[in-house]
C-alpha cells in the first residue's frame, strides 16, 4: 500500500460518538445546521440514512458511525449535530458530526491492511493533536461505497 | 480525373470548434438536401427542388472549402454537376440517379457524424467509394457544365453547339434569426432553477398569511395598549407614567400603520415576482423545447428506405410538426417512434399486390399525429395494413398462460391487442432483419416508461383495417405533477399520470386471505411494509389507497395519508447516484423537506417480480481508476446480463469484498492506495476470497507474468477490452451463463 502521507495536510477534525475524525479540507464543502433527512425506501444499508437538502439539491447523507463504528441502536443526529458536506471524485456526500473540532495541519501516517481479517478500511491515515488520536477519513472510498450500493 | 489527394487529413491546426461548426453546416444542409430529393422523387418536377438542392450542395461545397477538404470540395462538385444536369433537362430525373444522389448524400450524413478523431482515418478507408460515386455522378451529367466557386449558381446549356450561360438567382432568403450556442446542461441548470423558483413562488403566499396573522397580533397589542393608557389616565396615574403610556401608544401606532404599508408593499413586490418568475419559467421552458418536427424529418427519408427494402409502396403523413415538446422528451422518442414505424412498414403495410386483393389503393399510408391535451403530450401512430391478428395474439398468450381461456372469453379485441407490448411476444411467422423478435413493441413500453409515457394500441378508427398506436407522455421532464402522500412520517410523490384513482377504503370491508388483504378484488399492498419499516398485523380506519394497474390486473397501494396534488420541480439524482429502486426522482418541498417521487413503473415491476433466487444474476467487481474503462466494461457486463460493481482502487475493491460476495474480478494494476498486484495478493492470502478467479488487465504488458505468477487466471491488454473475444472469454469463464 501507499506510503504515509509526508507533507503536512490541512483537515477539518469532528468527533463521532466518542472518536474522533477528519477529512482533508479540500474535500470538505461546507458544514450545515441539522435538517431533515428523508430514508430512501429498498435499501438494505444502515449506513445510508437517507437524503437531504443542501443548496436545492439532494445529497446523499450517511451515518459515519454505522460506517465506522458499528453501534447497535441507531444513529440519529442531535440538534447540536453539524451537517459536514463533503466532495469526492464528482460524488458529494453529507455526513453528521456530534462535535465541529478545529482544522489541523499535520503529516499522516498510514493505515495498513490485514489480509486475514476482511475488515473494510476507510482511512488516509491517522494524525495526533492535543493528546487525541484523529483517523482521517477517505472520502474517495467513502463515495464509491455509496454508489456502489445503487449499483 | 476526380481522385481523392493524399492532403484529406484535417489540418492539425483546424481546433473541435471549426470543426464541429463544419458537421454542424452539413447535417442542416443535407437535411434540406432529403427533404428534396424525396420530393423530387414523389412530385412532379418542379425547378424550385433542383435551386433548392443547388443551392443546399453548394453550401456543402463551401464548408468542405473552409475546412480544406479538397476531396470533399470535389465531390459535392460533382453532386452540383449532375443536379445542374437535370435541371437542364427539366424533367423528373429517373429513379437511378436519385438514388445516386440519395447515396451520395448519405455518404455525407456519416462523414458528418464522425468525431475529429476519427474523420481523417475513415476518409481513407472510403477514398474508393467516393471516387466511384463521383465518377458514376459525373457521367450521369450530360452537359458541360461550369459551376462557379461562389455566389449565385449559373447552368450552361447546351443548343445547337451553343453554349448559353443563364444565371440562377438564388430567391430572397428570409435573414435567419441569430442564434447562439449553449451547452445543453447550461440550459439544463437554468430549467432546474427556474423550476425551483416556480416550485417556491407558493411560500411567498404563506409568508404573506404569516404577516397577515401578525398585522392581526399587533391589532391586539394595539387594543390593550390602548386600554393601558386609558387606565393610567383614570387612575390618576403619576404624570411621567401617564407621558410613557401615551408614547408608547403613539409610536406603536406608528408602528403598526408602517407595517400595514410593509405589507402592502411586499403583496406587490410579491405580485411582481410571480409574474416574473412565470415569464423566466416560460422563456426558458421555450428554450428547452422543440418543435415535433426536429425528429420526424428523418422519418420520410427511413420510409422510403424501407419501401424500397421491402417492395412496398407507402406515404407518410406527419401531422402537428409544430407542437412544442421539451427537448429531453424529444430525444427519447426517436428510437420508440422509429420502431412503430419499422413495425407498421414490416407487419402492418401489405405488398402492391395484397393490398389490390383487398381492394385497397396501391399505396399504404402511414400517419404521425401530435398533440398536446390536459397538459400532456400526445403522439399517434397509425397505419392502414392489415392489422394485428386477434386469433393468432389470443393463442400466444394462452400458449404463454398470460391468460387462461376463461379470462380470454371476457377480453375486448382491444384488451388483447395490449398483449403485444409484452416480453417476448410475437406473432410474426418470420424474423426479419427490421422486426419480428417480439422485443420492440415491448422495449417502446419500456422505454417510454422510464420517463414517466405509456402506450396503448387499438383498431385504427379510419381505415378499415390497420393499428393505432397512442403514446401518452409528459411535455416537460423538470416539473411533474404528483399526488403528495405520507408513508411512515415521510412525503412521497406519485406521478399523477400513473394513478389509475385514489380510494378511501373503510377497514371493515377489506378482508384477508391468509397473508393478504383484498378489498373486493383489489389486491392491498402495504406501502409500509413493502418500503421495509413495518408489517400491519391489523388495519384500523379508513385506509387511504392509491390504485394503478400493471398488465394484469389493478393494485392498491395503502399509504398512511394522502394529500394535495401539486407540481414540483423533479431533481435528478440518477447522475450522482445511480438508479435508486422505485423512486424516479426526489423533490424539495416547503422547510427544505426532502420528497421522493416514487416510480411508479418500477414499483409495479417489483411487486410482480417472480425471479427465482436461483436465477439471480452473477456479480462482478470492476477495479480500475479510470472512470472511461470502469464505465465500458460495465456498459459491456451489464449488456450480457451480467451484475456489476465497481471499485476505483485496490482498497476500494477490498471494501467491496467485504460487502458482497463476487463471481469474478477484474482488475487494473496501476492505481492510488492499493495496485492491482498487491490487491491480488491480499485476496490469494485470504482463505475466503483465494477462490475468486481474478482477470488483471493493463496498458502493456510488463506486469503480465507477475501477475499470473501471483495467482492471476488471465492478463488482459486494456486494447482488447472492447472485443468480443474479451466478452466470450468472461462467459465461458463463468460457464457460459450470467445467471448462477
Amino acid at each position: 500500500m501507499e506510503n504515509s502521507v509526508d507533507h503536512p495536510v490541512s483537515v477539518l477534525t469532528f468527533r463521532v460518538g466518542e472518536s474522533w475524525f477528519a477529512f482533508s479540507t479540500d474535500t470538505v464543502v461546507k458544514v450545515i445546521s441539522v435538517r431533515p433527512i428523508h430514508s430512501i425506501p429498498l435499501l438494505p444499508y444502515l449506513f445510508i440514512q437517507g437524503v437531504v437538502c443542501v443548496d436545492g439539491q439532494l445529497k446523499v447523507c450517511v451515518s459515519l458511525k454505522h460506517l465506522l463504528l458499528n453501534p447497535i441502536e441507531r444513529d440519529v443526529p442531535s440538534l447540536e449535530s453539524r451537517l459536514l458536506v463533503i466532495y469526492s471524485d464528482a460524488v458529494q456526500f453529507a455526513c453528521y458530526a456530534d462535535e465541529i473540532g478545529p482544522i489541523v495541519s499535520s503529516s499522516i501516517s498510514s493505515s495498513n491492511i490485514d489480509s486475514k481479517q476482511l475488515k473494510p478500511l476507510f482511512l488516509i491515515g491517522e494524525i495526533k493533536h492535543d493528546q487525541r488520536r484523529i483517523s482521517v477519513l477517505d472520502p474517495l472510498l467513502i463515495g464509491s461505497k455509496i454508489q456502489r450500493c445503487f449499483q | 480525373m476526380f481522385s481523392v489527394s493524399s492532403a484529406h487529413n484535417l489540418s492539425p491546426l483546424l481546433d473541435e470548434t471549426m470543426y464541429e461548426l463544419f458537421c454542424g453546416e452539413l447535417k442542416s444542409q443535407l437535411k434540406i438536401v432529403n427533404e428534396h430529393l424525396l420530393a423530387l422523387e414523389n412530385e412532379s418536377f418542379s425547378s424550385s427542388h433542383v435551386t433548392a438542392l443547388l443551392r443546399a450542395v453548394h453550401s456543402i461545397k463551401g464548408a468542405a472549402k473552409v475546412v480544406n477538404l479538397n476531396d470533399l470540395v470535389q465531390f459535392a462538385h460533382s453532386m452540383e454537376e449532375a443536379l445542374i444536369a437535370i435541371q437542364n433537362l427539366s424533367q423528373k430525373p429517373s429513379e437511378d440517379k436519385v438514388n445516386l444522389l440519395f447515396k451520395a448524400s448519405d455518404l455525407f450524413q456519416q462523414l458528418s457524424s464522425l468525431s475529429r478523431q476519427d474523420f481523417s482515418s475513415v476518409l481513407t478507408q472510403k477514398k474508393t467509394e467516393i471516387e466511384s460515386l463521383a465518377q458514376t455522378l459525373r457521367t450521369t451529367s450530360n452537359s458541360v457544365v461550369v459551376v462557379p466557386s461562389t455566389g449565385s449558381s449559373f447552368q450552361m446549356t447546351s443548343k445547337e453547339g451553343v453554349n448559353q450561360i443563364e444565371e440562377i438567382s438564388f430567391e430572397d432568403v428570409e435573414e435567419a434569426p441569430q442564434t447562439i450556442k449553449l451547452n445543453a446542461e447550461t440550459v439544463n441548470n437554468l430549467m432546474a432553477l427556474t423550476s425551483d423558483l416556480l416550485v417556491e413562488l407558493p411560500t411567498l403566499d404563506s409568508l404573506k398569511l404569516r404577516f397577515q396573522r401578525d398585522k392581526l397580533a399587533l391589532n391586539k397589542m394595539e387594543r390593550y395598549l390602548d386600554k393601558l393608557r386609558q387606565y393610567l389616565l383614570e387612575k390618576g396615574a403619576p404624570k411621567g407614567l401617564q407621558m410613557i403610556g401615551n408614547n408608547l401608544n403613539r409610536d406603536f401606532l406608528s408602528f403598526t400603520s408602517e407595517f400595514e404599508n410593509d405589507i402592502s408593499h411586499y403583496d406587490q413586490i410579491s405580485q411582481r415576482f410571480a409574474h416574473l418568475t412565470e415569464q423566466l419559467y416560460l422563456n426558458v421552458s421555450i428554450n428547452r423545447l422543440l418543435p415535433f418536427e426536429d425528429i420526424v424529418e428523418s422519418f420520410p427519408r427511413m420510409i422510403r428506405d424501407l419501401s424500397h427494402q421491402l417492395g412496398k409502396s407507402v406515404q407518410l403523413d406527419i401531422q402537428g410538426k409544430d407542437v412544442l415538446v421539451d427537448r429531453e422528451v424529444l430525444e427519447k422518442l426517436i428510437a420508440p417512434l422509429s420502431q412503430l414505424l419499422r413495425n407498421a412498414m414490416d407487419h402492418g403495410i401489405e405488398t402492391p399486390i395484397e393490398r389490390s386483393v383487398a381492394k385497397k389503393k396501391q399505396q399504404g399510408l402511414i400517419v404521425i399525429t401530435a398533440y398536446h391535451r390536459g397538459g400532456r403530450l400526445f403522439i399517434s401512430v397509425s397505419d392502414d395494413g392489415r392489422g394485428a391478428d386477434i386469433a393468432k395474439i389470443r393463442a400466444k398468450a394462452l400458449e404463454k398462460g398470460y391468460v387462461t381461456p376463461q379470462e380470454g372469453d371476457h377480453l375486448t379485441d382491444e384488451e388483447w391487442l395490449q398483449f403485444m407490448f409484452r416480453p417476448q411476444f410475437s406473432t410474426a411467422g418470420k424474423v426479419s432483419e427490421i422486426s419480428g423478435r417480439g422485443v420492440g413493441l415491448n422495449s417502446v413500453k419500456n422505454t417510454l416508461a422510464e420517463f414517466g409515457g405509456t402506450i396503448t394500441a387499438s383498431n385504427n378508427p379510419k381505415s378499415e383495417s390497420g393499428l393505432l398506436f397512442v403514446l401518452n407522455l409528459p411535455i416537460s421532464l423538470s416539473v411533474i405533477a404528483v399526488l403528495l402522500t405520507e408513508i411512515s412520517g415521510e412525503s412521497y410523490g406519485f406521478p399523477l399520470a400513473g394513478i389509475q384513482e385514489v380510494l378511501s377504503v373503510p377497514s371493515h370491508s377489506c378482508k384477508r386471505k391468509g397473508e393478504n388483504w383484498f378489498f373486493e378484488d383489489l389486491p392491498l399492498l402495504f406501502a409500509d411494509a413493502i418500503f421495509g419499516k413495518m408489517v400491519p398485523h391489523k388495519i384500523n380506519g379508513d385506509l387511504s389507497v392509491i390504485c394503478f394497474s400493471n398488465q394484469e390486473k389493478k393494485i392498491g397501494f395503502v399509504v398512511d395519508q394522502t394529500g394535495i396534488a401539486k407540481e414540483v420541480a423533479a431533481i435528478d439524482m440518477t447522475r450522482t447516484y445511480g438508479k435508486i429502486p422505485c423512486i424516479a426522482a426526489g423533490a424539495i418541498v416547503e422547510d427544505l423537506h426532502p420528497l421522493l417521487i416514487v416510480d411508479i413503473e418500477s414499483l409495479v415491476k417489483l411487486l410482480q417480480d417472480t425471479t427465482p433466487i436461483d436465477k439471480k444474476r452473477k456479480n462482478i467487481l470492476v477495479v480500475d481508476d479510470s472512470r472511461h474503462v470502469r464505465y465500458v466494461l460495465k456498459d459491456l457486463l451489464d449488456r450480457k446480463g451480467y451484475c456489476v460493481k465497481l471499485a476505483v482502487n485496490g482498497l476500494d475493491a477490498w471494501n467491496a469484498l467485504c460487502d458482497h460476495s463476487f463471481d469474478l474480478i477484474i482488475s487494473d494494476v496501476m492505481m492510488p492506495r492499493l495496485d492491482g498486484l498487491e490487491f491480488l495478493s491480499l485476496i490469494k492470502e485470504n482463505e475466503g476470497l483465494k477462490t475468486i478467479p481474478v482477470i488483471i488487465i493493463s496498458g502493456n504488458d510488463e506486469t503480465e507474468g507477475e501477475s499470473l505468477k501471483r495467482g492471476a487466471v488471465h492478463f488482459f491488454r486494456k486494447s482488447v477490452l472492447t472485443k468480443i473475444s474479451f466478452g466470450e472469454f468472461i462467459d465461458q469463464l463463468l460457464e457460459g451463463s450470467p445467471t448462477i
